[in-house]
Formats: structure tokens, sequence, C-alpha cells
């Protein structure tokens, strides 16, 4: 009871003595059921296994040899009629049905969800496995997406959850047991690297990256129209330490996008060589060109099937109607016959299969030739080209080879250094290399016939040539891919060194194809232009040409400025953060990860 | 002193909730996924704060251990519980999942806060009407207060009766009033907050005092002075049965998300993790 004023509603309540009321408990399980009827309920209440303890009034307490009555006083007190002889109460009344307390209706509340719930759970399985006469898994955390679901026929979860097969033991060791749904995951899906290691790729270095498993990711049952390969920023921030953080693309400082690398933008310098600037400003300056000068970048770049790449033309459509010509007018001398102070008589098995009837006087020698040996000879006879004495046996001997059996013994030698015959001298036929060599050794130079053709090998008065059929020509290729893979070491560091200076000698041979095919940094030949490799990122030129179309402003070279001529990048400057943040990082242009990143490499 | 008293408990815990929550938002967004994926940070999340939300319920258990005020554990409860929610939406990514199985998980969920958003509610409006009401009273006591008021009633219709020898006062009470007072009446009215009880206890009584006389008046009086108690005992009956009602909702739902929930992590270590 308050001690504030009394108000006309104010409950009474005696609580000053305890003597005379009974103690309220309201953890007691059970209720005296005549007080449930709204009855006066006894003295003693139920028991506390729920069953009726006010049969009697007390329980009469035996003090000596009499029993008096235990009534308390909030209940009367004790009776006038006192304890019949045998100790028991003489006030009996028939039981009562006690009622369970608001907490134990609570808890067999509790204990009926609890119940319920597993045999709605149990209902549930039992559905998804069949037993109740469906066919439906009812417990998949939603549907499917479409590729998935059509894969797996609705019921073969086993292809991708290993667990859900198991029973018994084996269930409840796949509580405990790491379940790697990636594996199953490459299963179907390839990967241009390993397929559990972040992007694809095993880091170098020192770095020992944890594994990564798709669905860290990708998420599926998620709908069938759910787009499971579309990410969020935050995916990528999952893994990327704070320094490598693109909280924002635009410039707020520590948080932003790190700066592009230097070369981004540029043309891959180790791909075909094209100077971009030239073909711009130097080559067109002439009157009579002018109209021959691009007009825009995708005069030449036309928009590829490949979404967002352009296409680099092919040379016939882009370079034939400049270049073709050249290419055909600077064959390769593969062999020269040189000078020599004096010559032995060739072999009689020579002169033999040469029909030489008249020998040249060796009193009197003359040298018909009067040519240096070719470099490229010198390095598979291992000759020096400008000693005589040195190379004077080696080519008398060669020749005499060369006489009888044709090309093998190019062959050879060519095989000697590592070459490939069947690619370096395809399409080259014996009398082709064996009449030049039979009039040289004979000290005559070689008349033959006209050539039937422009390209091809030719068999030259003093010597072998070879003139390229046109553009991509075979045999000048695997020359060039032989001058660009063969290492030089040692003593044969000089001829490989002048091997390699004839052969990409852009002005003599296979040197004009090296021009625009050997990657200045590299050496490496390059025979096919492809776009410059981006492992995991993506533009598209598209929109990008569309708005600066739609703005009437310039096109490519909002981007891509011409550089200076000469240099290695082609003619391009590199492009800065600063370009795409004109428009990316704004409000109305995206500036998610996704945007330009890729995290599987493009293979 | 200030500061201690700025330390209270109803701005600590609810402080201690915010950073709870910014806690695990941040470490969704900060942790490395190679290490573990935000769905099961933020399930292994749920799943303690779940857990922690049992101790009330342990703590009603246990009265006679010293574990502080029941009140406060309260508070706790509730702060953890409304913790629950976005770490909930952050767990599904979403609000409503896709599944059969956890739409089931969520929609207990709903019901769980739901309920619990109500009975706390009603934890704070109630109680307060009850004092407006007038006086205390436990829901254990009401019964007997309620006999303890009949008894009286009948003990003065006994007096009545004896001192001016006429029977009508009894005889109209044993039509009309008794069933007032046999038991708690208009129960829905009270919670409703209508004067239903008043009016229909006025109504029978202005239609009995014209038949009695003045000595009879002045026992009606007493009857009427007591009924006054018994209004404020119905209504007390009323709220706080209503005050205690919510948790035959709200406690076994808890209950049976806790057993859909163990299933649930059972599925995910089965077939995922």
């Amino acid at each position: 009871m308050t001690n504030s004023p009394k108000t006309p509603n104010e409950v009474s309540v005696d609580t000053a003595n305890h003597r005379s009321r009974t103690y309220e408990r309201p953890d007691f399980p059970y209720r005296c059921g005549r007080e449930r009827l709204w009855s006066s309920p006894c003295g003693r209440g139920p028991n506390a296994d729920g069953t009726c303890g006010g049969i009697s009034e007390c329980l009469p307490t035996r003090r000596g040899d009499r029993w008096h009555c235990s009534r308390p006083i909030w209940a009367g007190g004790p009776c006038t009629h006192g304890p019949k002889p045998d100790g028991s109460c003489y006030t009996q009344r028939p039981p009562c049905r006690p009622q369970a307390s608001a907490r134990i209706k609570r808890h067999r509340a509790s204990l009926f969800a609890v119940v319920a719930s597993v045999a709605i759970i149990a209902g549930l399985f039992a559905t998804s496995s069949g037993i109740l006469g469906f066919d439906r898994n009812l417990t998949i955390p939603g549907p499917l997406t479409a590729a998935h679901a059509n894969l797996i026929d609705g019921k073969r979860c086993v292809l991708c959850h290993e667990g859900h097969e198991r029973q018994g033991l084996t269930l409840a060791k796949a509580l405990v047991e790491h379940q790697d749904i990636s594996r199953q995951c490459s299963q179907c899906h390839g990967f241009d690297g390993h397929s559990s290691k972040p992007h694809n790729a095993p880091l170098t270095g020192d770095q020992t990256p944890a594994d990564v498993s798709c669905i860290g990711c990708h998420t599926e049952h998620k709908g069938a129209i759910a787009n499971i390969s579309i990410l969020p920023d935050a995916d990528c921030h999952g893994c990327h330490e704070p320094n490598v953080r693109f909280q924002e693309f635009v410039d707020k400082g520590s948080g932003s996008h790190p700066p592009f690398s230097d070369s981004f933008g540029k043309l891959d310098i180790s791909s075909i060589r094209f100077d971009h600037a030239k073909h711009f400003e130097t080559h067109f300056k002439k009157p009579q060109h002018q109209e021959h000068r691009p007009k825009s970048c995708t005069t030449c770049h036309q928009r590829a099937e490949t979404r967002g790449e352009l296409d680099i033309p092919s040379f016939e459509e882009g370079c034939a109607s400049c270049h073709e010509g050249k290419i055909k007018d600077q064959p390769m001398l593969l062999l020269t016959w040189p000078e020599m102070e004096t010559m032995d008589p060739p072999g009689a098995q020579a002169i033999d299969h040469c029909r030489i009837d008249e020998l040249f006087n060796l009193d009197d020698f003359e040298s018909t030739s009067l040519e240096l040996p070719g470099l490229i000879e010198a390095f598979f006879m291992d000759v020096d080209p400008d000693d005589m004495t040195d190379y004077g046996d080696a080519y008398q001997k060669l020749g005499n080879l060369l006489a009888i059996e044709g090309v093998r013994p190019l062959a050879d030698l060519v095989q000697d250094k590592g070459g490939d015959p069947a690619r370096l001298l395809a399409g080259l036929a014996p009398e082709i290399i064996a009449n030049p060599a039979c009039n040289w050794i004979a000290n005559q130079e070689y008349e033959g016939p006209e050539p039937l053709g422009t390209s091809g090998w030719t068999a030259e008065p003093l010597g072998l040539s070879y003139h390229p059929i046109g553009h991509a020509d075979p045999v000048l290729r695997a020359w060039l891919e032989f001058g660009g893979e063969i290492g030089s070491s040692g003593a044969d560091e000089l001829s490989t060194s002048a091997l390699k200076a004839a052969l990409f000698d852009p002005e003599s041979g296979p040197g004009l194809c090296a021009s625009c095919h050997q990657a200045p940094a590299t050496g490496e030949m390059i025979w096919r232009s492809e776009s410059q490799s981006r492992r995991h990122t993506v533009f598209d030129h598209e929109p990008h040409l569309a708005i600066e179309q739609a703005k009437g402003v310039k096109l490519c070279t909002t981007c891509h400025e011409l550089g200076p001529t000469d240099s290695e990048e082609q003619g391009y400057e590199n492009i800065g953060l600063q370009t795409c943040q004109q428009c990316h990082g704004q409000r109305w242009v995206g500036a998610s990860c996704a945007t330009c990143h890729r995290y599987h490499p493009a293979r | 002193m200030v500061m201690a008293r700025w330390l209270s408990r109803d701005r600590v815990i609810p402080l201690l909730g915010v950073v709870m929550l910014a806690t695990i938002f941040v470490a969704t967004r900060q942790i490395d996924w190679r290490i573990i994926h935000p769905p099961f940070l933020t399930g292994y999340c749920l799943a303690v704060l779940l857990l922690s939300m049992l101790l009330l319920s342990l703590r009603k258990q246990l009265p006679g251990m010293p574990l502080g005020l029941a009140s406060t554990w309260l508070h706790l409860h509730v702060v953890v519980g409304v913790v629950l929610l976005p770490c909930f939406w952050l767990h599904i990514g979403r609000i409503w999942p896709n599944g059969l199985f956890e739409q089931v998980i969520a929609a207990i969920f709903y019901l769980v806060v739901l309920s619990g958003v109500v009975g706390r509610l009603m934890q704070k409006i109630i109680p307060a009407n009850l004092t407006t009401a007038g006086g205390e009273v436990t829901r254990e006591r009401i019964p007997r207060e309620i006999i303890r008021l009949r008894l009286d009633v009948e003990q003065l219709l006994v007096g009545c009766t004896e001192e001016t020898g006429k029977r009508s006062l009894a005889i109209a009470y044993e039509q009309t009033l008794a069933w007032y007072f046999r038991r708690p009446r208009f129960i829905l009215a009270h919670i409703m907050g209508a004067s239903t009880a008043r009016h229909w206890f006025d109504n029978h009584v202005a239609g009995l005092i014209r038949s009695l006389d003045e000595t009879e008046r002045g026992y009606l009086d007493q009857i009427c002075k007591l009924a006054d108690g018994k209004h404020a005992l119905d209504l007390h009956y009323a709220l706080q049965m209503l005050l205690r009602s919510w948790l035959f909702i709200h406690a076994p739902l808890a209950f049976a998300f806790f057993v859909f929930v163990a299933w649930h992590v059972a599925l995910v270590h089965v077939y995922v993790q």
C-alpha cells in the first residue's frame, strides 16, 4: 500500500500485518482451485506436485500425548473442535483441482512451441525427401538462378552440396567438416588460373594468400532472375587492404582510388609497333596525301563484336595500301658465294654431278665473286666473314656438298644451330641451291633461267635469296623468330650479334618485318596485334564514344592524347586518374569497382 | 559526480547496444573475407546475441542469486533485442528471405520482435495507468481481495437485514449486484479504458435506490464505496492480465525461433560451411 492519499477507487489492501494474510508466491507453480473459481481459497493451498493441499484445514501437531490444531492465525487460528484423537484434522473438505500458475502455463506453451517447431521442421524435411509423397524441396533457402536450376534439375542438391545425401554418422560429421563448395563450382566453371586463389592467380613473392571461396561473393538461392555475378563494392573491400581500398573514386585523399600506373592508357609496348602520331601528323603532310589522312581513330578502329573492344584493322585493311610493295621488294639474302683468294678444284664427285667440263686455271686464279660472305651463313658455318683464309675452306667444302646433295648440307648447318630447317628452308628446291653452288666451285657465275615468279627462293648468280610472297610470309617469320629466340654466349656472341643485326636490319631482308613486329622492350616477335591485355580491368569504348559524339566534343583524343613521335608508347600519352574522374564518381556516373574491374581475369 | 549520474543504466546499456551494432556493422565491412564471410560473421553474432537474450529468463529462474536487478537484465534484454533487428537484416541482406524455411524463421523472428515491442510498450504504459487508477496489488492477490470485498458486502447486507428487518436490499443485491461482485467483470472495457463498469453499476444502483428507505440507502452507500474498490481491482486485474498475456506469445515464439535457428545453423554447417 502506498503512502499517497487514498483516492475513491484505490484498492484497499492490508499489507501491514503479514500474519493476517497468506504469502503470495508468484513463482509457485499452482494456485488453489477454489480461488480459480472465485471462492475463498483454503489456507494451505496446493501441493508442489499440483495436488490439492487443502483437504484438511491444518496438519495437527503432537506435543506430548496430545494433538493440537495448527491452523494459522490468518485462516482463523486454532479451531474449537481441535484434532481428532488419531491426529487428523477435524475439518475436512472435498479436494479442489489446483490451477497451474501463469508461469507454468507459459512454460507449457513454450514446450508446445518447441515440440511443434521440431514437428514442423521434421515435416518440412519429410516433404522434401519425398516421404510424404511430395517431390519438392521446401528447405532450400530460395530458388536458384535459372542456369543453375536447369542444371540440377530441381533436386540434385548434391551437385553443389556434398552434405545433402549424408545420413547418420556421416551427417553428424558434416556438421564439423569443411564443405568446399568452390570445388564443386570449378567442376563446371573454369578459370585461367587457380580457382581458389584470389583473382585466380597465386600471388608471387612472399605473399601466401589464403584460399578464397566462390560463395564469398556469389551467393546463390536469391531467385531465378537474380544476377549473382554483379557484386557490390563491399565484396572487393572485404580483402583489399586499406591502402588500396577504393572507398571513393573521386579524389578525397587517402581513401580514394589509387592513381593509375604511368603506363595506363599508353598502347601496349609489347604489341605491334604503330606510331599513331606519325600516321596522324607526319606521313600525310604532303598535299597529295592529305586525302588519305585518317579523320579520326574510328577511321581504322571499328567497333568490335566483343563488348567494349575496338577492332584493330588487319594489315590488308589498314596497312597494305602503303606498305605492301616495300615488303615484296626487300628479299633476304641467305647465302653469298664469296670472293676467294685461291680455290681448290672441285671434287671428282662434284665434277661428275655438276658436269663440269672445264676447270679453272689454278696458277692464274681470279675469283669470279667479289662479294663478302653473308652474315647469316657465316653464323651457321662458324667462320669470320672478314677473314678470307678462315672462310675459304669452309665455303669450298660447303659448295661441293651443296652441289652434290642440294639442300641437305645447308639444312644440317641450320639444325646444328638449333634452327628448324622445315620452316627456315621451306620451299627450297635442291636445284635452286645446287646450281649456283656448281657454278661457284667452278669459279663461275650462275646464269639460270628466269624464275617463274617474283617470290620464294631464288638462285642468284652468286648466292641464294628469298623473296617474300607478301605480308605474313611464313619463311621470313620463321627466320625472325629464330633470330629472336637464339641466345648468344661466349665465342658465339659476335656471330650471333651479327646474325641478329643481319636479320633485324630494317633496310634489308626480314628486318623490315621486325620494324613493326618486334617488341622494342623485349625483342620478342609479335605477330598478331591484340587489344591491350587487361586481366582485371574492362573498358567499354562504345558508351564513351556515344557520349562524346552526342556532346560534339573531340572524340578519342579526349582520353588518348597524341604524344611525341617515335616514342615507345607509339605516339600516345598515358591516361591519368583525373581523366576518368571528370565523369566517374560524380553523381550521374557510376564508380563502383565492377564498373571497371573484374575479379576473374580475362581469358 | 555528474559523470556518474550521466552514466546511468538508461544511458549505458543503450550506448552499449549502439556500440555493439556499430562493431558488427564495421566488422562485416572490414573483416578479411578470406577468414570469414560476412554472412557467417553476422550469423555467429546473431547466435551470440540470441543466446544472451536467454539471460533474462535465466536470471528469473535464479531469484536468490546476487546477479543484479532483474530490471537491469530486462533493460539489457530490450537493448539486445533492438540490436538484433538490424543485425538480422545485415545477416540476410534484405528484409524478407527467399526460401520457405528461411521465411518461416523470419516470420517467427518478426513476430517475436513485434510481440516484444508491444510488450515493452505495455510495460511502459500500463503501470502508469495502474498508478493513476490508484493502489498497488499483485496479480496473485486480486482474487483474495475480490473475495474479501464480496464478504464485506455480504456482511453489510446481513447487518442491513438485521437492523431494518427488510430483505429488499439483500434480494436486490442477489438479483443484480452479486453478479458484479462475484468475479472481475467488464475486463475488455477496462482494457479499452471505457467506464462501462461504472455506468452499469450506477444504473443498477439508481434503479434500486427508489425502493429503499433511509437506513437501507446508508448501507447502499457503503456498498457503493466497496464497489469503487471493486472497480479498481477489476482494472488492475484486466491490465495486469494484459501485461502478462503478451508473454504467452513472446516466450513460446522465442523458443520456437531458437529451435528453427538451431536447425538453420546445422543446415548451414552441413551444406555450406
